[in-house]
């Protein structure tokens, strides 16, 4: 039976990162590896992509609507002699963090990315703290497209043509998040008469994979560390 | 606009060279292709300087609303993949064109080497007709983008205006004035263009895509943020 190898958005977007960085990137660059050895292009689900493209659009502007609180609430000018700018700029965060709910993650990063510049660059005045903060608001936005950039020459083909998708049949054992994916896949499967090897790197679905194994045969959850083995287990199979 | 207009001025002349044959000079036709390349050049340089231009414009304009953030996500990352397409596509067709005309890498072709060429007439029409339509082909994709942009930016700007005279000019805006379905629409359709565009890309220039970066492949911001996601996702 032909197969095709389809990553959760997981590792799409851990190959987006620096394998030198990250442990999960490193295990993100050895699937590629493998599939580049095996001459295999991996696919990706509409869904999936929908997934990367939403969760780093809404990621990107928590950031912003964090950078435009910061630019408007700059520090009170002069500053105070007795304190440095780091301490005025922690006090800004700390009152954001009061104010706002759901932008903790995005004004860590925030706080990461302005601290050096303040050390190295004091703020004088007020139009200097909103030039700031639009060269960050610039970048931000930068971010958003070199993500996708990094998504982009990952060279994943999309795989369509589901026809009608069953999520009923899993409910209540796949996890929510991932029952529109679980079901896409099975789906393309059978209409498409093929094995799915689907990689990921999420522990609680690779644990389910026997039992998902079971309700749609055609779909097989795998992660990095096997999915060498497997793609030489399906292979094996092929042979007349 | 003058460059505009001599650049149609020019691109005019060259087909009507073309239709003419060979029975005007070789040099004066390589003089003019020559000289179209500049100005096209000079002219995508322009539209790159001016895009970036408007997009600090709507940051401004962000700050000082109350807007939701695909306002500014959308356009910031509509505004980049424009910029890119049209700076990947130049690169790559000049570098075709002239490596076509005269062996060489762009960076090493003066005008001298460029005349000097030996490469028959019919062969340097050709490619540069292959240069115009690949390079249309993007451009094309690029303008869909901005009128997408030009559309949000203008709703939201013109609409939220008392009177005309407030338009493009910096000021407080509410979201209250303004129909967030309809920007929620119009975002839509940019994000779509834009990836219409980074697929045509991603087809048509991977290597020069891989190439291109905004940000190093080590940036602390872009790690932090995919990691955040990853944990996020894992933590359900």
């Amino acid at each position: 039976m032909p197969f095709r190898v389809v990553l959760d958005a997981n590792v799409g977007l851990a190959a987006c990162l620096d394998p030198k960085m990250d442990a999960k990137a490193g295990l993100a660059a050895e699937v590629f590896r493998t599939l580049q050895e095996e001459e295999i292009r991996p696919a990706i689900t509409e869904s999936l992509r929908v997934e990367i493209e939403t969760k780093t659009y809404q990621r990107v502007g928590q950031l912003l609507v964090a950078v435009r609180s910061l630019a408007n609430r700059p520090p009170t000018f002069p500053l105070d002699p007795n304190q440095e700018p780091s301490e005025v700029v922690e006090q800004i965060f700390a009152s954001l963090r009061r104010e706002t709910t759901g932008t903790a993650a995005a004004l860590q990063i925030l706080e990461v990315r302005l601290a050096p510049v303040l050390e190295n660059a004091p703020i004088a005045n007020e139009a200097s703290w909103k030039d700031l903060m639009s060269r960050i608001a610039l970048e931000v936005t930068t971010i958003l497209a070199e993500i996708q950039r990094r998504k982009d020459v990952l060279g994943l083909d999309l795989i369509t043509g589901a026809g009608k998708v069953d999520q009923e049949r899993f409910r209540g054992l796949v996890p929510t998040p991932d029952l529109e994916h679980v079901a896409v896949l099975a789906a393309l499967s059978e209409v498409r008469k093929i094995l799915i090897l689907f990689v990921t790197m999420d522990g609680v679905l690779h644990g389910i994979r026997d039992e998902v194994g079971k309700l749609a045969p055609g779909l097989v959850i795998t992660n990095p560390t096997f999915l060498g083995r497997q793609i030489a287990r399906t292979r094996r199979k092929n042979l007349p | 606009m003058e460059l505009e207009t001599d650049l149609n001025l020019l691109s005019q002349e060259l087909e009507r060279r073309t239709q003419q044959g060979k029975k005007h000079g070789r040099e004066r036709r390589l003089s003019q292709i020559w000289g179209f390349l500049a100005l096209h050049s000079e002219r995508t340089q322009l539209l790159l300087d001016h895009r970036l231009g408007r997009l600090r414009h709507n940051v401004e304009l962000w700050f000082r609303s109350d807007l939701p953030a695909v306002y500014l996500a959308s356009s910031g990352e509509s505004t980049h993949w424009e910029a890119a397409g049209l700076a990947l596509a130049h690169n790559a067709q000049s570098q075709r064109l002239f490596q076509q005309i005269t062996g060489r890498p762009a960076e090493e072709v003066s005008r001298d080497v460029f005349l000097a060429t030996e490469v028959p007439l019919s062969k340097i029409d050709r490619a540069f007709r292959e240069y115009q339509r690949r390079f249309a082909a993007m451009s094309d994709l690029a303008d869909r983008i901005l009128g997408w942009r030009d559309a949000l930016e203008y709703y939201v700007d013109l609409f939220s205006a008392s009177d005309l005279a407030a338009f493009r000019t910096p000021r407080q805006i509410s979201l209250s004035s303004l129909d967030s379905g309809i920007i929620d629409e119009l975002a839509r359709g940019l994000q779509q263009a834009t990836l219409d565009l980074r697929g045509a890309l991603a087809a048509e220039y991977p290597g020069g895509l891989s190439e291109f970066h905004w940000m190093p492949r080590n940036d602390p911001q872009v790690a932090g943020l995919i990691q955040l996601e990853l944990e996020a996702a894992e933590a359900g």
